[in-house]
Protein backbone atom coordinates (compact mmCIF):
# COMPACT_ATOMS: atom_id res chain seq x y z
CA UNK A 1 0.00 0.00 0.00
CA UNK A 2 1.21 3.45 -0.82
CA UNK A 3 1.50 5.81 2.11
CA UNK A 4 -1.18 8.48 2.11
CA UNK A 5 0.69 11.79 2.12
CA UNK A 6 -0.83 14.66 4.02
CA UNK A 7 -1.38 16.69 0.85
CA UNK A 8 -3.54 13.96 -0.66
CA UNK A 9 -5.81 13.44 2.33
CA UNK A 10 -9.28 14.74 1.40
CA UNK A 11 -9.79 16.86 4.53
CA UNK A 12 -6.35 17.35 6.02
CA UNK A 13 -4.98 18.11 2.56
CA UNK A 14 -7.38 21.05 2.25
CA UNK A 15 -6.37 22.34 5.66
CA UNK A 16 -2.68 22.12 4.78
CA UNK A 17 -3.24 23.77 1.43
CA UNK A 18 -5.16 26.72 2.85
CA UNK A 19 -3.16 27.05 6.07
CA UNK A 20 -1.57 30.32 4.83
CA UNK A 21 -5.11 31.76 4.93
CA UNK A 22 -5.44 30.76 8.58
CA UNK A 23 -2.13 32.49 9.26
CA UNK A 24 -3.37 35.58 7.49
CA UNK A 25 -6.57 35.52 9.57
CA UNK A 26 -4.55 35.22 12.77
CA UNK A 27 -2.28 38.07 11.71
CA UNK A 28 -5.34 40.20 10.93
CA UNK A 29 -6.92 39.56 14.31
CA UNK A 30 -3.65 40.12 16.18
CA UNK A 31 -2.58 43.31 14.42
CA UNK A 32 -5.91 44.91 15.13
CA UNK A 33 -6.18 43.66 18.74
CA UNK A 34 -2.63 44.71 19.55
CA UNK A 35 -3.29 48.17 18.16
CA UNK A 36 -0.73 47.85 15.37
CA UNK A 37 -3.29 49.30 12.97
CA UNK A 38 -6.17 51.68 13.48
CA UNK A 39 -9.32 49.80 14.42
CA UNK A 40 -11.33 51.79 11.85
CA UNK A 41 -8.96 50.98 9.05
CA UNK A 42 -8.96 47.29 9.90
CA UNK A 43 -11.51 46.09 12.47
CA UNK A 44 -10.54 42.80 14.15
CA UNK A 45 -11.60 39.72 12.18
CA UNK A 46 -13.80 38.55 15.06
CA UNK A 47 -15.79 41.81 14.97
CA UNK A 48 -16.16 41.46 11.20
CA UNK A 49 -17.40 37.89 11.60
CA UNK A 50 -20.00 39.05 14.14
CA UNK A 51 -21.20 41.65 11.63
CA UNK A 52 -21.29 38.92 8.99
CA UNK A 53 -23.53 36.73 11.14
CA UNK A 54 -25.84 39.71 11.58
CA UNK A 55 -26.07 39.98 7.80
CA UNK A 56 -26.78 36.28 7.41
CA UNK A 57 -29.94 36.78 9.50
CA UNK A 58 -31.02 39.76 7.40
CA UNK A 59 -33.16 38.98 4.30
CA UNK A 60 -32.19 42.21 2.55
CA UNK A 61 -28.56 40.99 2.50
CA UNK A 62 -29.60 38.06 0.34
CA UNK A 63 -31.51 40.41 -1.89
CA UNK A 64 -28.37 42.50 -2.49
CA UNK A 65 -26.20 39.44 -3.04
CA UNK A 66 -28.82 38.00 -5.40
CA UNK A 67 -28.95 41.21 -7.44
CA UNK A 68 -25.17 41.29 -7.83
CA UNK A 69 -25.03 37.62 -8.77
CA UNK A 70 -27.85 38.02 -11.28
CA UNK A 71 -26.06 40.94 -12.96
CA UNK A 72 -22.70 39.15 -13.05
CA UNK A 73 -24.21 35.88 -14.31
CA UNK A 74 -26.30 37.56 -17.01
CA UNK A 75 -23.44 39.73 -18.28
CA UNK A 76 -20.98 36.85 -18.19
CA UNK A 77 -23.33 34.37 -19.90
CA UNK A 78 -24.08 36.80 -22.72
CA UNK A 79 -20.36 37.49 -23.11
CA UNK A 80 -19.55 33.77 -23.26
CA UNK A 81 -22.16 33.04 -25.93
CA UNK A 82 -21.34 36.05 -28.07
CA UNK A 83 -17.58 35.94 -27.46
CA UNK A 84 -17.27 32.28 -28.45
CA UNK A 85 -19.41 32.86 -31.54
CA UNK A 86 -17.45 35.93 -32.54
CA UNK A 87 -14.01 34.44 -31.78
CA UNK A 88 -14.66 31.25 -33.72
CA UNK A 89 -16.20 33.19 -36.61
CA UNK A 90 -13.15 35.46 -36.73
CA UNK A 91 -10.91 32.39 -36.97
CA UNK A 92 -13.13 30.76 -39.61
CA UNK A 93 -14.08 33.63 -41.90
CA UNK A 94 -11.56 36.14 -43.15
CA UNK A 95 -14.06 38.98 -43.49
CA UNK A 96 -15.22 38.62 -39.88
CA UNK A 97 -11.61 38.83 -38.72
CA UNK A 98 -11.00 41.86 -40.97
CA UNK A 99 -14.07 43.58 -39.52
CA UNK A 100 -13.82 42.80 -35.82
CA UNK A 101 -10.12 41.99 -35.29
CA UNK A 102 -8.91 45.61 -35.12
CA UNK A 103 -11.82 46.63 -32.85
CA UNK A 104 -11.15 43.78 -30.41
CA UNK A 105 -7.41 44.54 -30.31
CA UNK A 106 -8.06 48.24 -29.79
CA UNK A 107 -10.40 47.75 -26.84
CA UNK A 108 -8.70 44.78 -25.20
CA UNK A 109 -6.22 46.69 -22.99
CA UNK A 110 -8.71 49.44 -22.11
CA UNK A 111 -9.82 49.49 -18.44
CA UNK A 112 -13.50 48.67 -18.71
CA UNK A 113 -14.43 50.57 -15.55
CA UNK A 114 -13.69 53.74 -17.52
CA UNK A 115 -16.92 52.99 -19.36
CA UNK A 116 -19.09 53.13 -16.24
CA UNK A 117 -20.24 56.75 -16.76
CA UNK A 118 -21.05 55.97 -20.40
CA UNK A 119 -23.08 52.88 -19.61
CA UNK A 120 -25.04 54.88 -17.06
CA UNK A 121 -25.67 57.56 -19.66
CA UNK A 122 -26.92 54.95 -22.13
CA UNK A 123 -28.77 52.53 -19.89
CA UNK A 124 -29.63 54.45 -16.73
CA UNK A 125 -29.02 53.56 -13.11
CA UNK A 126 -30.66 50.13 -13.01
CA UNK A 127 -29.62 46.61 -13.93
CA UNK A 128 -29.06 47.23 -17.59
CA UNK A 129 -26.06 49.53 -17.25
CA UNK A 130 -24.27 47.02 -14.96
CA UNK A 131 -25.12 44.00 -17.05
CA UNK A 132 -23.95 45.80 -20.17
CA UNK A 133 -20.67 46.78 -18.54
CA UNK A 134 -19.99 43.23 -17.34
CA UNK A 135 -20.96 41.88 -20.74
CA UNK A 136 -18.64 44.29 -22.52
CA UNK A 137 -15.74 43.63 -20.17
CA UNK A 138 -16.03 39.84 -20.39
CA UNK A 139 -16.69 39.87 -24.14
CA UNK A 140 -13.11 40.75 -25.02
CA UNK A 141 -11.28 37.96 -23.14
CA UNK A 142 -13.93 35.48 -24.33
CA UNK A 143 -13.56 36.59 -27.95
CA UNK A 144 -9.78 36.54 -27.89
CA UNK A 145 -9.47 33.17 -26.13
CA UNK A 146 -11.96 31.57 -28.54
CA UNK A 147 -10.21 33.15 -31.51
CA UNK A 148 -6.80 31.93 -30.41
CA UNK A 149 -8.12 28.45 -29.61
CA UNK A 150 -9.92 28.17 -32.94
CA UNK A 151 -6.95 29.46 -34.89
CA UNK A 152 -4.74 26.78 -33.37
CA UNK A 153 -6.95 23.92 -34.58
CA UNK A 154 -4.73 21.17 -35.97
CA UNK A 155 -5.23 21.09 -39.73
CA UNK A 156 -5.02 17.30 -39.94
CA UNK A 157 -8.14 17.14 -37.73
CA UNK A 158 -9.99 19.38 -40.18
CA UNK A 159 -8.74 17.31 -43.10
CA UNK A 160 -9.79 14.10 -41.41
CA UNK A 161 -13.27 15.50 -40.84
CA UNK A 162 -13.51 16.63 -44.47
CA UNK A 163 -12.52 13.24 -45.80
CA UNK A 164 -15.14 11.63 -43.54
CA UNK A 165 -17.81 13.77 -45.20
CA UNK A 166 -18.04 16.80 -42.88
CA UNK A 167 -19.34 20.04 -44.38
CA UNK A 168 -17.79 23.39 -43.52
CA UNK A 169 -20.39 24.01 -40.81
CA UNK A 170 -19.83 20.45 -39.49
CA UNK A 171 -16.12 21.18 -39.22
CA UNK A 172 -16.68 24.35 -37.22
CA UNK A 173 -19.12 22.67 -34.83
CA UNK A 174 -17.46 19.24 -34.58
CA UNK A 175 -13.77 20.15 -34.79
CA UNK A 176 -12.97 23.85 -34.37
CA UNK A 177 -15.27 24.37 -31.38
CA UNK A 178 -14.11 21.38 -29.29
CA UNK A 179 -10.49 22.07 -30.27
CA UNK A 180 -10.91 25.59 -28.88
CA UNK A 181 -12.40 24.45 -25.57
CA UNK A 182 -9.16 24.41 -23.55
CA UNK A 183 -8.51 28.01 -24.55
CA UNK A 184 -12.17 28.98 -24.08
CA UNK A 185 -12.22 27.59 -20.54
CA UNK A 186 -9.04 29.51 -19.70
CA UNK A 187 -10.62 32.68 -21.07
CA UNK A 188 -13.73 32.00 -19.00
CA UNK A 189 -11.67 32.01 -15.83
CA UNK A 190 -10.28 35.44 -16.69
CA UNK A 191 -13.77 36.66 -17.58
CA UNK A 192 -15.23 35.36 -14.32
CA UNK A 193 -12.73 37.34 -12.26
CA UNK A 194 -13.44 40.38 -14.39
CA UNK A 195 -17.19 40.01 -13.85
CA UNK A 196 -16.60 40.28 -10.11
CA UNK A 197 -14.41 43.36 -10.49
CA UNK A 198 -16.98 45.01 -12.71
CA UNK A 199 -20.12 44.33 -10.67
CA UNK A 200 -18.47 45.64 -7.52
CA UNK A 201 -17.02 48.75 -9.13
CA UNK A 202 -20.16 49.63 -11.08
CA UNK A 203 -22.36 49.17 -7.99
CA UNK A 204 -19.89 51.11 -5.87
CA UNK A 205 -20.16 54.12 -8.12
CA UNK A 206 -23.89 54.25 -8.55
CA UNK A 207 -26.62 51.74 -7.72
CA UNK A 208 -29.59 51.22 -5.42
CA UNK A 209 -28.93 47.58 -4.68
CA UNK A 210 -26.18 44.97 -4.87
CA UNK A 211 -23.13 44.12 -2.78
CA UNK A 212 -21.12 47.04 -4.21
CA UNK A 213 -23.93 49.35 -3.12
CA UNK A 214 -23.89 47.75 0.33
CA UNK A 215 -20.13 48.32 0.65
CA UNK A 216 -20.63 51.99 -0.13
CA UNK A 217 -23.62 52.41 2.23
CA UNK A 218 -21.97 50.71 5.19
CA UNK A 219 -18.73 52.58 4.51
CA UNK A 220 -20.46 55.96 4.26
CA UNK A 221 -22.35 55.13 7.47
CA UNK A 222 -19.13 54.38 9.32
CA UNK A 223 -20.13 50.72 9.90
CA UNK A 224 -16.67 49.43 9.09
CA UNK A 225 -17.04 45.86 10.45
CA UNK A 226 -20.18 45.51 8.31
CA UNK A 227 -18.36 46.94 5.31
CA UNK A 228 -15.57 44.41 5.75
CA UNK A 229 -18.17 41.67 6.10
CA UNK A 230 -19.60 42.58 2.68
CA UNK A 231 -16.11 42.62 1.18
CA UNK A 232 -15.48 39.19 2.68
CA UNK A 233 -18.75 38.01 1.14
CA UNK A 234 -17.60 39.16 -2.30
CA UNK A 235 -14.23 37.46 -1.83
CA UNK A 236 -15.87 34.18 -0.74
CA UNK A 237 -18.36 34.25 -3.61
CA UNK A 238 -15.53 34.88 -6.06
CA UNK A 239 -13.54 32.01 -4.61
CA UNK A 240 -16.46 29.59 -4.76
CA UNK A 241 -17.38 30.62 -8.29
CA UNK A 242 -13.78 30.08 -9.39
CA UNK A 243 -13.65 26.63 -7.76
CA UNK A 244 -16.94 25.73 -9.43
CA UNK A 245 -15.58 26.83 -12.80
CA UNK A 246 -12.46 24.74 -12.29
CA UNK A 247 -14.61 21.70 -11.53
CA UNK A 248 -16.68 22.34 -14.66
CA UNK A 249 -13.49 22.74 -16.70
CA UNK A 250 -12.21 19.37 -15.52
CA UNK A 251 -15.47 17.80 -16.57
CA UNK A 252 -15.60 19.54 -19.95
CA UNK A 253 -11.96 18.68 -20.73
CA UNK A 254 -12.01 15.17 -19.28
CA UNK A 255 -10.73 13.82 -22.61
CA UNK A 256 -7.38 15.46 -22.02
CA UNK A 257 -4.54 13.29 -20.75
CA UNK B 1 -7.10 -4.23 -68.51
CA UNK B 2 -7.22 -2.76 -65.01
CA UNK B 3 -8.92 0.62 -64.64
CA UNK B 4 -7.12 3.57 -63.15
CA UNK B 5 -8.26 4.57 -59.66
CA UNK B 6 -5.95 7.58 -59.66
CA UNK B 7 -4.43 9.15 -62.74
CA UNK B 8 -1.92 11.96 -62.36
CA UNK B 9 -0.80 13.83 -65.43
CA UNK B 10 2.14 16.26 -65.29
CA UNK B 11 1.43 17.58 -61.83
CA UNK B 12 3.54 20.34 -60.31
CA UNK B 13 2.93 22.07 -57.02
CA UNK B 14 4.45 25.03 -55.17
CA UNK B 15 3.94 26.20 -51.63
CA UNK B 16 3.82 29.91 -50.90
CA UNK B 17 6.55 30.41 -48.30
CA UNK B 18 6.04 33.01 -45.57
CA UNK B 19 8.60 35.39 -47.13
CA UNK B 20 6.51 35.57 -50.30
CA UNK B 21 8.72 33.31 -52.39
CA UNK B 22 7.36 30.00 -53.57
CA UNK B 23 8.79 26.56 -52.85
CA UNK B 24 8.51 24.06 -55.67
CA UNK B 25 7.61 20.80 -53.93
CA UNK B 26 6.58 18.65 -56.89
CA UNK B 27 7.70 18.93 -60.47
CA UNK B 28 6.05 17.26 -63.44
CA UNK B 29 4.76 14.13 -61.71
CA UNK B 30 2.82 11.60 -63.76
CA UNK B 31 1.51 8.39 -62.25
CA UNK B 32 -1.27 5.87 -62.72
CA UNK B 33 -2.51 3.84 -59.77
CA UNK B 34 -4.65 0.89 -60.79
CA UNK B 35 -7.82 0.01 -59.02
CA UNK B 36 -7.25 -2.38 -56.14
CA UNK B 37 -3.47 -2.05 -56.22
CA UNK B 38 -1.12 -1.26 -53.37
CA UNK B 39 1.41 1.44 -54.30
CA UNK B 40 4.10 2.92 -52.09
CA UNK B 41 5.61 6.37 -52.49
CA UNK B 42 9.21 6.13 -51.33
CA UNK B 43 11.75 8.90 -50.98
CA UNK B 44 13.82 10.97 -48.59
CA UNK B 45 12.27 13.39 -46.12
CA UNK B 46 11.09 16.59 -47.77
CA UNK B 47 10.86 15.14 -51.28
CA UNK B 48 7.13 15.83 -51.56
CA UNK B 49 5.55 12.47 -50.67
CA UNK B 50 3.03 14.01 -48.28
CA UNK B 51 2.36 16.85 -50.70
CA UNK B 52 1.51 14.39 -53.45
CA UNK B 53 -0.77 12.43 -51.11
CA UNK B 54 -2.55 15.59 -49.89
CA UNK B 55 -3.11 16.70 -53.47
CA UNK B 56 -4.71 13.35 -54.31
CA UNK B 57 -6.79 13.71 -51.14
CA UNK B 58 -7.89 17.17 -52.26
CA UNK B 59 -6.66 18.78 -49.05
CA UNK B 60 -4.25 21.00 -50.95
CA UNK B 61 -5.84 23.04 -53.70
CA UNK B 62 -4.37 23.10 -57.20
CA UNK B 63 -5.36 24.72 -60.43
CA UNK B 64 -6.28 22.59 -63.38
CA UNK B 65 -7.15 18.97 -63.77
CA UNK B 66 -3.85 17.15 -63.36
CA UNK B 67 -5.38 14.61 -60.93
CA UNK B 68 -8.30 12.36 -61.77
CA UNK B 69 -9.89 9.93 -59.35
CA UNK B 70 -12.16 7.43 -61.07
CA UNK B 71 -12.08 9.65 -64.12
CA UNK B 72 -13.26 12.77 -62.25
CA UNK B 73 -10.94 15.74 -61.58
CA UNK B 74 -10.17 16.23 -57.90
CA UNK B 75 -11.57 19.49 -56.54
CA UNK B 76 -11.57 18.76 -52.81
CA UNK B 77 -11.63 16.05 -50.16
CA UNK B 78 -14.29 13.37 -50.28
CA UNK B 79 -15.29 10.16 -48.55
CA UNK B 80 -14.15 8.15 -51.59
CA UNK B 81 -10.58 8.84 -50.41
CA UNK B 82 -9.89 7.97 -46.78
CA UNK B 83 -6.73 9.26 -45.13
CA UNK B 84 -4.57 7.96 -42.28
CA UNK B 85 -1.90 10.27 -40.86
CA UNK B 86 1.35 9.48 -39.10
CA UNK B 87 0.14 11.39 -36.04
CA UNK B 88 -3.20 9.51 -36.03
CA UNK B 89 -5.33 12.71 -36.11
CA UNK B 90 -8.06 11.17 -33.97
CA UNK B 91 -10.53 13.64 -32.48
CA UNK B 92 -9.15 13.79 -28.92
CA UNK B 93 -12.54 14.78 -27.44
CA UNK B 94 -14.28 11.73 -28.87
CA UNK B 95 -13.94 8.20 -27.58
CA UNK B 96 -12.75 5.38 -29.83
CA UNK B 97 -16.39 4.60 -30.62
CA UNK B 98 -17.15 8.29 -31.15
CA UNK B 99 -14.27 8.57 -33.60
CA UNK B 100 -15.27 5.48 -35.55
CA UNK B 101 -18.93 6.52 -35.91
CA UNK B 102 -18.12 10.12 -36.90
CA UNK B 103 -17.91 9.54 -40.65
CA UNK B 104 -21.06 7.42 -40.62
CA UNK B 105 -22.88 10.21 -38.76
CA UNK B 106 -21.91 12.61 -41.54
CA UNK B 107 -23.02 10.07 -44.17
CA UNK B 108 -26.37 9.77 -42.34
CA UNK B 109 -26.04 6.05 -41.74
CA UNK B 110 -28.92 5.05 -39.42
CA UNK B 111 -27.93 4.88 -35.76
CA UNK B 112 -28.35 1.16 -35.21
CA UNK B 113 -26.37 0.28 -38.31
CA UNK B 114 -23.74 2.84 -37.40
CA UNK B 115 -23.14 1.25 -34.00
CA UNK B 116 -23.19 -2.27 -35.45
CA UNK B 117 -20.58 -1.46 -38.02
CA UNK B 118 -18.45 0.51 -35.58
CA UNK B 119 -18.40 -2.33 -33.05
CA UNK B 120 -17.46 -4.81 -35.73
CA UNK B 121 -14.63 -2.62 -37.04
CA UNK B 122 -13.33 -1.98 -33.53
CA UNK B 123 -13.27 -5.74 -32.94
CA UNK B 124 -11.56 -6.31 -36.29
CA UNK B 125 -8.70 -3.97 -35.47
CA UNK B 126 -8.33 -5.54 -32.03
CA UNK B 127 -9.68 -2.72 -29.88
CA UNK B 128 -12.66 -4.50 -28.34
CA UNK B 129 -13.06 -3.28 -24.78
CA UNK B 130 -11.61 0.17 -25.55
CA UNK B 131 -14.75 1.64 -27.16
CA UNK B 132 -15.19 4.16 -24.34
CA UNK B 133 -11.51 5.15 -24.07
CA UNK B 134 -10.29 8.54 -25.19
CA UNK B 135 -7.29 8.63 -27.57
CA UNK B 136 -5.14 10.11 -24.78
CA UNK B 137 -5.63 6.86 -22.87
CA UNK B 138 -4.32 4.63 -25.69
CA UNK B 139 -0.85 3.62 -26.83
CA UNK B 140 0.44 4.75 -30.22
CA UNK B 141 -0.37 1.44 -31.89
CA UNK B 142 -3.89 1.44 -30.47
CA UNK B 143 -4.45 5.01 -31.64
CA UNK B 144 -3.38 4.10 -35.15
CA UNK B 145 -5.74 1.09 -35.13
CA UNK B 146 -8.56 3.38 -34.06
CA UNK B 147 -7.65 5.85 -36.81
CA UNK B 148 -7.66 3.06 -39.41
CA UNK B 149 -11.04 1.83 -38.15
CA UNK B 150 -12.41 5.39 -38.37
CA UNK B 151 -11.26 5.64 -41.99
CA UNK B 152 -12.55 2.17 -42.97
CA UNK B 153 -15.94 2.99 -41.42
CA UNK B 154 -16.96 5.11 -44.41
CA UNK B 155 -15.69 2.40 -46.76
CA UNK B 156 -13.51 4.58 -49.02
CA UNK B 157 -12.45 2.99 -52.31
CA UNK B 158 -9.01 4.54 -51.91
CA UNK B 159 -6.86 4.55 -48.77
CA UNK B 160 -4.25 7.29 -48.52
CA UNK B 161 -1.69 6.57 -45.82
CA UNK B 162 1.01 9.08 -44.83
CA UNK B 163 3.77 7.17 -42.99
CA UNK B 164 1.05 5.61 -40.82
CA UNK B 165 3.47 3.39 -38.91
CA UNK B 166 6.35 5.84 -38.71
CA UNK B 167 5.64 6.81 -35.10
CA UNK B 168 5.33 3.23 -33.83
CA UNK B 169 7.97 0.97 -32.29
CA UNK B 170 9.43 -1.76 -34.53
CA UNK B 171 7.37 -4.61 -33.08
CA UNK B 172 4.04 -2.77 -33.27
CA UNK B 173 4.94 -1.63 -36.77
CA UNK B 174 5.43 -5.24 -37.90
CA UNK B 175 2.04 -6.27 -36.52
CA UNK B 176 0.32 -3.29 -38.09
CA UNK B 177 1.93 -3.98 -41.49
CA UNK B 178 0.59 -7.53 -41.36
CA UNK B 179 -2.90 -6.28 -40.43
CA UNK B 180 -2.89 -3.70 -43.20
CA UNK B 181 -1.92 -6.36 -45.71
CA UNK B 182 -4.84 -8.49 -44.58
CA UNK B 183 -7.26 -5.57 -44.75
CA UNK B 184 -6.07 -4.78 -48.26
CA UNK B 185 -6.44 -8.40 -49.39
CA UNK B 186 -9.87 -8.72 -47.78
CA UNK B 187 -11.34 -5.45 -49.06
CA UNK B 188 -9.66 -4.97 -52.43
CA UNK B 189 -9.18 -1.27 -51.75
CA UNK B 190 -6.67 0.84 -53.63
CA UNK B 191 -3.90 1.84 -51.22
CA UNK B 192 -1.41 4.66 -51.71
CA UNK B 193 1.14 4.33 -48.95
CA UNK B 194 3.82 6.90 -48.14
CA UNK B 195 6.97 5.71 -46.42
CA UNK B 196 10.70 6.31 -46.29
CA UNK B 197 11.34 2.72 -45.22
CA UNK B 198 12.49 0.65 -48.21
CA UNK B 199 11.75 -2.71 -46.58
CA UNK B 200 8.23 -1.65 -45.60
CA UNK B 201 7.55 -0.41 -49.13
CA UNK B 202 8.74 -3.61 -50.78
CA UNK B 203 7.04 -5.91 -48.29
CA UNK B 204 3.62 -4.26 -48.57
CA UNK B 205 3.24 -3.04 -52.10
CA UNK B 206 2.89 -4.24 -55.65
CA UNK B 207 4.63 -1.15 -56.97
CA UNK B 208 7.20 1.13 -55.37
CA UNK B 209 7.37 4.67 -56.71
CA UNK B 210 10.83 6.05 -55.96
CA UNK B 211 10.90 9.84 -55.75
CA UNK B 212 13.87 12.16 -56.09
CA UNK B 213 14.71 14.81 -53.56
CA UNK B 214 13.05 18.23 -53.77
CA UNK B 215 11.61 19.31 -56.12
CA UNK B 216 10.00 15.87 -56.09
CA UNK B 217 9.91 13.99 -59.35
CA UNK B 218 9.32 10.32 -60.04
CA UNK B 219 12.67 8.67 -60.45
CA UNK B 220 11.61 5.10 -61.03
CA UNK B 221 8.63 2.81 -60.66
CA UNK B 222 9.54 -0.72 -59.57
CA UNK B 223 7.32 -3.77 -59.69
CA UNK B 224 7.42 -5.61 -56.37
CA UNK B 225 4.42 -7.95 -56.55
CA UNK B 226 6.17 -11.22 -55.85
CA UNK B 227 4.28 -14.44 -55.44
CA UNK B 228 5.09 -18.13 -55.27
CA UNK B 229 7.92 -20.13 -53.77
CA UNK B 230 10.75 -17.70 -54.44
CA UNK B 231 8.89 -14.63 -53.13
CA UNK B 232 11.00 -14.21 -50.02
CA UNK B 233 14.29 -14.30 -51.89
CA UNK B 234 12.98 -11.85 -54.47
CA UNK B 235 11.72 -9.44 -51.82
CA UNK B 236 15.20 -9.52 -50.37
CA UNK B 237 16.89 -8.78 -53.69
CA UNK B 238 14.36 -6.05 -54.52
CA UNK B 239 15.11 -4.33 -51.22
CA UNK B 240 18.81 -4.42 -52.11
CA UNK B 241 18.13 -3.07 -55.60
CA UNK B 242 15.86 -0.25 -54.49
CA UNK B 243 18.23 0.61 -51.69
CA UNK B 244 20.95 1.07 -54.33
CA UNK B 245 18.58 3.22 -56.42
CA UNK B 246 17.68 5.58 -53.63
CA UNK B 247 21.03 5.63 -51.84
CA UNK B 248 22.09 8.78 -53.63
CA UNK B 249 18.85 10.56 -52.88
CA UNK B 250 18.93 9.50 -49.26
CA UNK B 251 22.60 10.40 -48.90
CA UNK B 252 22.08 13.96 -50.12
CA UNK B 253 18.87 14.50 -48.18
CA UNK B 254 18.89 16.21 -44.78
CA UNK B 255 19.18 13.74 -41.93
CA UNK B 256 15.98 12.60 -40.27
CA UNK B 257 15.13 10.32 -37.39
N1 LIG C 1 3.08 24.43 -45.77
C1 LIG C 1 4.28 24.48 -46.39
N2 LIG C 1 4.80 25.68 -46.75
C2 LIG C 1 5.98 25.75 -47.40
N3 LIG C 1 6.71 24.68 -47.74
C3 LIG C 1 6.25 23.46 -47.43
C4 LIG C 1 5.01 23.30 -46.73
N4 LIG C 1 4.81 21.98 -46.54
C5 LIG C 1 5.86 21.35 -47.10
N5 LIG C 1 6.73 22.23 -47.63
C6 LIG C 1 7.98 21.90 -48.34
O1 LIG C 1 7.67 21.09 -49.43
C7 LIG C 1 8.60 20.02 -49.55
C8 LIG C 1 7.89 18.70 -49.55
O2 LIG C 1 7.29 18.47 -48.28
P1 LIG C 1 6.54 17.11 -47.93
O3 LIG C 1 5.56 16.81 -48.97
O4 LIG C 1 6.04 17.25 -46.54
O5 LIG C 1 7.76 16.07 -47.96
P2 LIG C 1 7.79 14.56 -47.43
O6 LIG C 1 6.42 14.15 -47.03
O7 LIG C 1 8.34 13.77 -48.56
O8 LIG C 1 8.76 14.54 -46.28
C9 LIG C 1 9.55 20.16 -48.38
O9 LIG C 1 10.76 20.72 -48.86
C10 LIG C 1 8.89 21.09 -47.44
O10 LIG C 1 9.82 21.90 -46.79
MG1 LIG D 1 5.71 13.64 -45.08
Amino acid sequence: MRPLTLEKHPVLGGIVRYSPLLLLAAAWEASSRLGLVNEYALPPLSTVLVAWFQFLKDPSFYYHAGMSLMRAATGLSLAIVLGVTLGISMASFRWVEATFGPIVQMFYPMPKSALIPLTILWFGLGHLSKIFLIFLGCLLPMTLSSFNGARGTDKVLLWSASSLGASRWNRIRDVVFPASLPSIMAGMRTALALAFVLFVSSELIIANEGLGYLIRMTGDGGQYPAMFAVVLTVVSMGFLADRLLIAITHRVLRWRA
Amino acid sequence: MKTAAVAINRLSYSYAASDGRSVLALSDVSLVVEQGSFVSLLGPSGCGKSTLLYLIGGFLKQEGTAIHVDGVPVTGPGPDRGIVFQQFALFPWRTVLGNVVYGMEKQRVPRAERLDRAHKLIRDVGLAGFEASYPSQLSGGMRQRAAIARTLAVDPAILLMDEPFGALDAQTRGIMQEQLRQIWQATGKTVIFVTHDVREAVYLSQKVVVMSKRPGTIKEIIDTSFEGSEADARVQSAVEDIWQQVKLEFADAPAHA
